[in-house]
């Protein structure tokens, strides 16, 4: 029911170290917004500004149509999940999720409806009367979920919840986030998630746009698909995707890309998409776009290969820097590798050029 | 052939490599129960050693006057039960009862007062902060390592001024105001060592910082407030100086003032009352203790985790 909106954030901590860089950001009304960056890129700090728990050096934090920035976490109408889940020790169950019903002095047969309720969507009814010590670490994450979901809030915020989590649970718990979500939306009463993680498989599988951050600032803000076909700079071409995009460093020459003594020609494909062309550029192309090839192409020195299953990751020096670069199973095995000479043809239409003094991607389609 | 003759060697030779480890395993067990036996044969006679004076002081509250001095064992030839009848009675128009309820009196309000006040002052180094924190901390462990004596003088003035001598409340109000630095700094460090995440919830929840304290600090505190309980309680029960100095009246002292009475106005002591008091006096501080030792450990060890 809220659209949440930062605009010019700055934090600063101790009057001294800056944290976060005067960031803007739009969450639209019930959308899934996945905050994702480097440790320390401050997407904490950010979480907790908007949440109430950290005071906001500048700037302006709107959560539908108020500027919450004076007010108390308990008055914001968020709900917020916390990595190591946070529950109240000394109580059971059920009064952690009443708990702030409690203090809004909701009636009582309100508040154990409320608590049945929730309990029935995440499954947690037989724990209802267990201390947070007797439950496993999956199912103190659901009472979490619980805690917050029942307070019906306008904005959930999420600062690492499942990390602490093993792998398989962890995907099951991103499903039923995802779905919580869905299923609000369907009720009518969309909620605006921002959800903050440093695993780029869940930022890409449950974000509906994914804000990727970096040492306080925001590097590209865009869907889970955007930023996979179109990263807006090398930061953000090598934190998403695995394995990661290759970067290779050369210098553009007119329509020719050079790499020490190899050369690869800028087709139409490229050249129609790039708005500058400067002098030292990087070309960056997912391993799944550099192809094998027979005669001709790049020609590089295999190093290794990592048995994937149905395809292989080769891993080779090209100019005397590390790629990689995905082949097929059967690719793999009817290569002739007698001489550890790959040959490599990069398919230009997924090609980007970086300027690698400043690191945007030239070859994006200007906005419009 | 000659594989299946192989195999029957690996197998005498690992049946030989486990007698043998099943012999060193026994060996080991056999050791463990001696240096066990001999480890507690030593802690059982320090202890006794330390436990000694105790022992000596129930069994002699039950001697004669004359057995006192002249049997040096802790069992009474003749028991009698004489010195508790004649001890209670004291040598003052009060019962000992009279004294046991003033040191309730003092010890109650005080140690409640201590409770409050040191938990909302620790709560606020420990999670707030102001202008002047770091000064203010400070004093706080400055007051810590004062010696007690250079203040005695100066609050002595202050108190005979506000016309509180020969009342209880010199004794109750300084704790009240956490006047007691060493219980500030203790749930100090205990705080520090619990994660703030849990107060972050509750703020979140809508809590306000009272209802923080109270709903989710407090419960959390629980085992170091009931260390600092217990603390206060045996060292107010024990206090002499402090009763000694404002209270004046007999009809006000507590038993530990009481103790000192009774050999201050008898001529020929009567040691066995002084005993039989002493035995009564220090069976309510033993008697929390044992109640409360699982928090009471609990509350000293967790708040020696870093800080
Ligand atoms: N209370 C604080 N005082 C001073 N600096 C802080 C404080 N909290 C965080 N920082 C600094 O602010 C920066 C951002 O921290 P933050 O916790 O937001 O990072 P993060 O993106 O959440 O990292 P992670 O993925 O490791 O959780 C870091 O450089 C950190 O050292
Ligand atoms: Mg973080």
């Amino acid at each position: 029911m809220a659209r949440l909106q930062l605009s010019k954030l700055e934090k600063v901590y101790g009057g001294a170290f800056k944290a976060v860089h005067g960031i803007d950001l739009d969450v639209q009304e019930g959308e899934f917004m996945v905050l994702v960056g480097p440790s320390g890129c401050a997407k904490s700090t950010t979480l907790r500004m908007i949440a109430g728990l950290e005071e906001v050096t500048s700037g302006e934090i709107r959560i539908g149509d108020r500027i919450v920035n004076a007010l108390p976490p308990g008055k914001r109408r968020i709900a917020m999940v916390f990595q190591n889940y946070a529950l109240y020790p000394h109580m059971k169950v059920r009064s952690n999720l009443a708990f702030g019903l409690r203090l809004a002095h909701v009636p009582k047969a309100e508040r154990e409806a409320a608590v049945r309720e929730v309990a029935r969507i995440l499954e947690i009814e037989p724990l209802l009367d267990r201390l947070p010590k007797q439950l496993s670490g999956g199912q103190a994450q659901r009472v979490a979920l619980g805690r917050a979901l029942i307070k019906k809030p306008e904005v959930f915020l999420f600062d690492e919840p499942l990390s602490n989590l093993d792998a398989k649970l962890r995907a099951s718990m991103r499903v039923r986030i995802t779905d919580l979500h869905k299923r609000l939306k369907a009720e009518g009463r969309p909620s605006t998630v921002v959800y903050v993680t440093h695993d780029q498989t869940e930022a890409m599988t449950m974000g509906d746009r994914i804000c990727v951050m970096k040492d306080g600032h925001i590097m590209q803000v865009a869907t889970p698909k955007e930023l996979y076909d179109r990263p807006a700079n090398l930061f953000v071409a090598g934190f998403i995707g695995s394995p990661e995009m290759n970067v290779i460093d050369g210098e553009i020459e007119g329509t020719d890309f050079r790499l020490g003594g190899q050369v690869i020609s800028l087709d139409e494909a490229v050249l129609n998409r790039m708005h500058a062309k400067p002098q030292e550029a990087a070309l960056g192309i997912r391993p799944q776009h550099m192809k094998l090839s027979a005669g001709n192409g790049l020609t590089a020195r295999l190093r290794s290969a990592e048995f994937m299953g149905h395809e292989v990751y080769l891993h080779a020096m090209l100019e005397g820097k590390e790629i990689t670069t995905v082949a097929g199973a059967a690719e793999y095995d009817a290569l002739d590798r007698s001489d550890e000479r790959i040959r490599l043809t990069p398919d230009l239409a997924h090609a980007h050029i970086f300027d690698r003094a400043s690191g945007a991607n030239v070859s994006l389609p200007l906005a419009g | 052939m000659t594989d299946i003759s192989h195999a029957s060697d690996v197998i005498t030779a690992g049946a030989d490599g486990l007698a043998e480890a099943r012999a060193a395993n026994a060996r080991q067990i056999r050791n463990a129960k001696i240096s066990a036996a001999v480890r507690y044969i030593i802690l059982f006679g320090v202890g006794l050693m330390m436990l000694y004076p105790l022992i000596w002081l129930v069994g002699a509250s039950f001697k004669t006057n004359a057995e006192i001095f002249a049997n040096p064992g802790f069992v009474p030839q003749e028991p009698t039960t004489e010195g508790y009848v004649k001890g209670w009675e004291t040598s003052t128009p009060y019962t000992f009862g009279r004294f046991f309820l003033n040191s309730f009196l003092i010890i109650i309000p005080k140690v409640i007062g201590t409770a409050i006040s040191c938990t909302m002052v620790a709560y606020g180094f420990a999670r707030f902060d102001f202008p002047l924190k770091k000064l203010l901390f400070g004093s706080v462990i400055a007051i810590l390592l004062l010696p007690n004596v250079v203040t005695r003088i100066p609050q002595y003035l202050l108190f005979r001024d506000l016309g509180w001598l020969d009342s209880f409340l010199p004794l109750w109000v300084p704790s009240a105001f956490a006047g007691d630095a060493f219980f500030v700094f203790m749930l100090v460090q205990f705080l520090r060592a619990i994660p703030g995440d849990m107060e972050e919830a509750a703020r979140v929840d809508g809590a306000n910082s009272w209802q923080t304290l109270v709903f989710i600090v407090v419960p959390m505190l629980a085992p170091a407030l009931i260390s600092v309980c217990l603390f206060q309680f045996m060292w107010t029960m024990n206090d002499f100086l402090g009763p000694l100095i404002y209270i004046s009246s007999v009809d006000k002292y507590p038993v530990s003032l009481a103790l000192k009475l009774s050999i201050d106005t008898t001529e020929a002591f009567e040691w066995n009352r002084i005993l039989a008091m002493s035995v009564l006096t220090i069976t309510p501080a033993l008697i929390v203790f044992f109640m409360a030792q699982k928090y009471f450990i609990e509350g000293l060890s967790a708040g020696g985790v870093k800080g």
